[in-house]
C-alpha cells in the first residue's frame, strides 16, 4: 500500500507547480501561428488533440472502457450465471467451452471473473468521486480563505497521513460487523481523502493569486462564484490526473483488503475474494489465481496509464 | 443553483439602491486613507493619509514609482485588498456621499462592476484562460442582470464592437490567448464597462502594451469616457500618458500624496522636488544630445522610512528641517497642493 502514497507524492510535485495558464502563455509566444478567428482552441480541445494521437492513452482508454462496460453489462461478455454452480465441476481446468475453468464450488470462473469487475469498478469510481468532492470543498475553503480553518484542515490531513491505509483499513473494517460495498468504500474514502485535498488546496493557492481572480472580484463576483467558476476549472487538473491513477490504486486496495479477509465477504463476487480463495490451491488449481489476478492487474494498469497520459497532455512542462 | 445565485444578487442589488446617494456630493472622495500590510518583517504603511476626489467626467492621474501605494489605494477603494495581511486602518472612501469602507461586504460587492469597475495592467492574466472572451463578457450581464444567454451574447458582441475589436462577431468565441495584447486589454475594458459603471479605475492599463497600441487604448478610454461621462482614475507611471488624457494629477511617494493639482499646472510648475525630478527625467526631442537628469537614489524601504520627509535623502533641496519634520500636504492656492517645506522655492526655481 506504500505505493499508494508514492503515487501521490509524484503527482503532487509534478503537477501542482504548473497551473493551467502556463499552457496559454506558451501558445502566446507564437501568435502568428495561432488558428484563425473562428477555429478556436481551448485547453481541453488542445489536450484532446494530443491525447488522440497518443497510443498509450488509446490503450488505456480501451482498457478503461472495456472494464466499465464489463461492470455495467457483464451479460455482453458471458451468458453464464456466475451463481449457478454445480459441485460436479469443482476445480475443473479451463476448456474451450469454459475458458477460465471452474472454482471450488463448481461455478463458471469466466462468468465470475467478468462479474467481479462490477464491484471493483464501483468501489474504485465511487471512492474517488467522493474523495474528489470532499477535496474540492475542503480544499477550496482551506486554500482560498486560509486562516485558522486552513490550519485545522492542514493538521488534520497531516495526522491522517500517519495512518497506514491497509493497517487502518484492517483495524476499522474488523470493527465493523458487516462488510459490504458501503463499508469498504467508506473506509477507503476516509483513508484516502487527504491526498486529493492537499493537491487541490495547493492548486487553489496558486490559482487564487492569478489576476483574473482579482479581476473577477473587482467586477463584483461573489466568493462562491470565484471559487467554482474561476478557480475550480483552472485548479482541477492535478486532481483529475491523480483521480485517474487513484481509481486503479483503490481497486487494488479493495482487492488487498478482501484478500486479507477484512474486505468484502462472500457471497459477493470480487477479484480480491477470488484471489483469496485461490491461495490455498495455487499448485492444484493455478487458474483460480491467474485469471482474476490478470484482470485486476489490467484494470489497475489501465487507470494508471490513463492518469499518466492525461498528465502528459495537460501538463505543458512534460512535453 | 443559478436561480439561488440570481436571487442573492437581486437582494444585494436592491440593497445598494436603497443607500442614500447624494447627487451633489463628489462622485468619489477618498479622505485620509490609511492602509497597512502586517507582514512578518513589520508593518508596511502602504497608504499613509491619502486624500483625493474625483468628479463626474473627470480623469485623475495617480502617478508614482512602483511601491508608492498607487495600486493599493485603488484596491482599497474597490474593496479588494487581501486581508490579512492588508488592513484599512483609517479613512473614508465616499461614493456620492456614501462611505464605502463602512458598508458590509455584500453591499460592497454589489458596488463592484455595477458602480465601479477596474481594469488591470496585464489583460492576459486578467482574463480567465479557460473561457471564451465573449462568454466572460456575457457573464457580466447574466450574473448581475440575469439577462438571457442569447441576449447577453448579443450585448457582448455589441460591447466588443464598441471597444473597436474588429470582426467582433467572429472574435466573440475566441479564447484570451488568441487575442493580441491590445485586443485583450480592449476585451478587459469591455468587461469593465458592461454595466455602465460611474467610476472606472484603470491600473496601468497600457504598461504591458507597445507604444502604438498604448496610444490606441488611451484614445479608446478617453472616447468611452466622453461618451459615458464616467469618472476615471488612471494609475500610471507614464507621464506622457498623464499629460495627454488627464485633467488632474496626484503624485504619490512612499504611500503619501506629495503633490496635487491640475495636470496642466503640474507640468508647467512643479511644487515638489520629487515631481520636478520626474519631469526632468522625461526625454523630449529638444534634449537630443544632452543627458537626462535622473532622481538620485532609490525608492525608500517602506518598512524603514527615513525620518521627516520620506524624500529627503534623495532631494537636492533638502535642508536640516527635512530630516526632522514630515511636511503636511499644504494648500498652495489655485487648487495646488504640495507636501514640501520649500514648495514655494521649488516652484519658483522650476519657473
Amino acid at each position: 500500500m506504500s505505493d499508494f502514497r508514492q503515487a501521490e507524492a509524484v503527482t503532487e510535485t509534478e503537477t501542482v507547480a504548473t497551473p493551467v495558464t502556463e499552457e496559454v502563455e506558451e501558445e502566446v509566444q507564437k501568435p502568428t501561428e495561432g488558428p484563425p478567428p473562428g477555429a478556436t482552441t481551448s485547453l481541453w480541445s488542445d489536450a484532446w488533440k494530443e491525447l488522440r494521437s497518443s497510443p498509450l492513452f488509446l490503450v488505456s482508454l480501451g482498457l478503461v472502457v472495456l472494464f466499465i462496460v464489463m461492470a455495467i453489462v457483464p451479460q455482453l461478455f458471458t451468458s453464464a450465471d456466475p451463481r449457478a454452480c454445480s459441485l460436479s465441476n469443482s476445480l475443473d481446468r479451463p476448456s474451450s467451452e469454459h475458458w477460465f475453468g471452474f472454482d471450488l464450488q463448481g461455478c463458471d470462473y469466466y462468468a465470475r471473473t467478468i462479474y467481479g469487475a462490477r464491484i471493483s469498478m464501483a468501489i474504485g469510481v465511487s471512492v474517488i468521486a467522493f474523495a474528489a468532492i470532499l477535496a474540492v470543498i475542503l480544499g477550496s475553503i482551506s486554500g482560498y480563505y486560509g486562516g485558522w480553518l486552513d490550519s485545522v484542515i492542514a493538521r488534520l490531513t497531516d495526522i491522517w497521513f500517519a495512518i497506514p491505509t491497509i493497517l487502518g483499513g484492517i483495524v476499522i473494517l474488523s470493527l465493523l460487523g458487516e462488510r459490504g460495498f458501503f463499508q469498504v468504500s467508506f473506509v477507503l474514502v476516509i483513508l484516502g481523502w487527504p491526498t486529493m485535498l492537499r493537491l487541490y488546496r495547493a492548486s487553489v493557492l496558486a490559482v487564487k493569486e492569478m489576476d483574473y481572480v482579482e479581476a473577477a472580484r473587482a467586477l463584483g463576483a461573489s466568493d462562491f462564484r470565484i471559487l467554482f467558476k474561476h478557480i475550480l476549472p483552472n485548479a482541477i487538473t492535478p486532481v483529475i490526473i491523480y483521480a485517474a491513477i487513484s481509481v486503479g490504486v483503490i481497486i487494488a486496495a479493495e482487492a488487498a483488503l478482501s484478500f486479507l479477509g477484512v474486505g468484502l465477504q462472500l457471497p459477493a463476487i470480487s477479484w480480491g475474494l477470488m484471489i483469496s480463495g485461490a491461495q490455498t490451491r495455487i499448485l492444484q488449481a493455478p487458474h483460480l489465481l491467474l485469471f482474476p489476478g490478470l484482470l485486476l492487474s489490467l484494470a489497475v494498469f489501465g487507470f494508471i496509464l490513463m492518469g499518466d497520459s492525461l498528465r502528459d497532455a495537460l501538463d505543458p512542462k512534460g512535453r | 443553483m443559478s436561480q439561488v445565485a440570481t436571487e442573492a444578487k437581486d437582494r444585494t442589488k436592491s440593497s445598494i439602491e436603497e443607500l442614500e446617494f447624494d447627487p451633489h456630493a463628489p462622485l468619489l472622495e477618498v479622505e485620509d486613507l490609511h492602509v497597512e500590510f502586517r507582514t512578518r518583517a513589520g508593518v508596511v504603511k502602504a497608504n499613509d493619509g491619502v486624500t483625493y476626489s474625483l468628479g463626474q467626467g473627470e480623469t485623475l492621474a495617480i502617478v508614482g514609482e512602483s511601491g508608492s501605494g498607487k495600486t493599493v489605494s485603488a484596491q482599497a477603494v474597490m474593496g479588494i485588498i487581501d486581508s490579512p495581511p492588508g488592513y484599512i486602518t483609517k479613512g473614508a472612501a465616499r461614493f456620492r456621499g456614501v462611505d464605502l469602507l463602512a458598508l458590509p461586504e455584500d453591499e460592497r460587492r454589489a458596488f463592484r462592476g455595477e458602480k465601479m469597475a477596474m481594469i488591470f495592467q496585464d489583460a492576459l492574466s486578467a482574463l480567465n484562460p479557460l473561457f471564451r472572451v465573449g462568454w466572460q463578457i456575457a457573464e457580466m450581464y447574466r450574473q448581475h442582470r440575469g439577462t438571457s444567454k442569447a441576449e447577453a451574447r448579443k450585448k457582448a458582441i455589441e460591447l466588443l464592437d464598441r471597444v473597436r475589436i474588429p470582426a467582433a462577431k467572429d472574435r466573440v468565441d475566441s479564447y484570451p490567448h488568441e487575442f493580441s495584447g491590445g485586443m485583450r486589454q480592449r476585451a478587459m475594458i469591455a468587461m469593465a464597462l458592461a454595466l455602465d459603471p460611474e467610476v472606472l479605475i484603470a491600473d496601468e492599463p497600457t504598461t504591458a502594451l507597445d507604444v502604438t497600441v498604448q496610444a490606441q487604448i488611451m484614445k479608446l478610454l478617453a472616447d468611452l469616457q466622453a461618451e459615458t461621462g464616467m469618472g476615471m482614475i488612471l494609475i500610471t507611471h507614464d507621464l506622457a500618458v498623464v499629460a495627454e488624457v488627464t485633467n488632474r494629477a496626484a503624485v504619490m511617494y512612499a504611500g503619501r500624496i506629495v503633490e496635487q493639482g491640475t495636470t496642466k499646472e503640474i507640468f508647467k510648475t512643479s511644487y515638489h522636488p520629487y515631481t520636478l525630478g520626474l519631469m526632468n527625467s522625461i526625454a523630449t526631442p529638444e534634449q537630443k544630445g544632452t543627458k537626462l537628469i535622473p532622481i538620485p537614489g532609490s525608492p525608500p524601504d517602506l518598512l524603514h522610512l527615513p525620518s521627516g520627509c520620506p524624500f529627503h535623502p534623495r532631494c537636492v533641496f533638502a535642508q536640516a528641517i527635512c530630516s526632522e519634520d514630515r511636511p503636511p500636504l499644504r494648500d498652495l492656492g489655485n487648487g495646488r497642493k504640495s507636501a514640501c517645506h520649500f514648495a514655494e522655492e521649488v516652484g519658483a526655481g522650476a519657473k
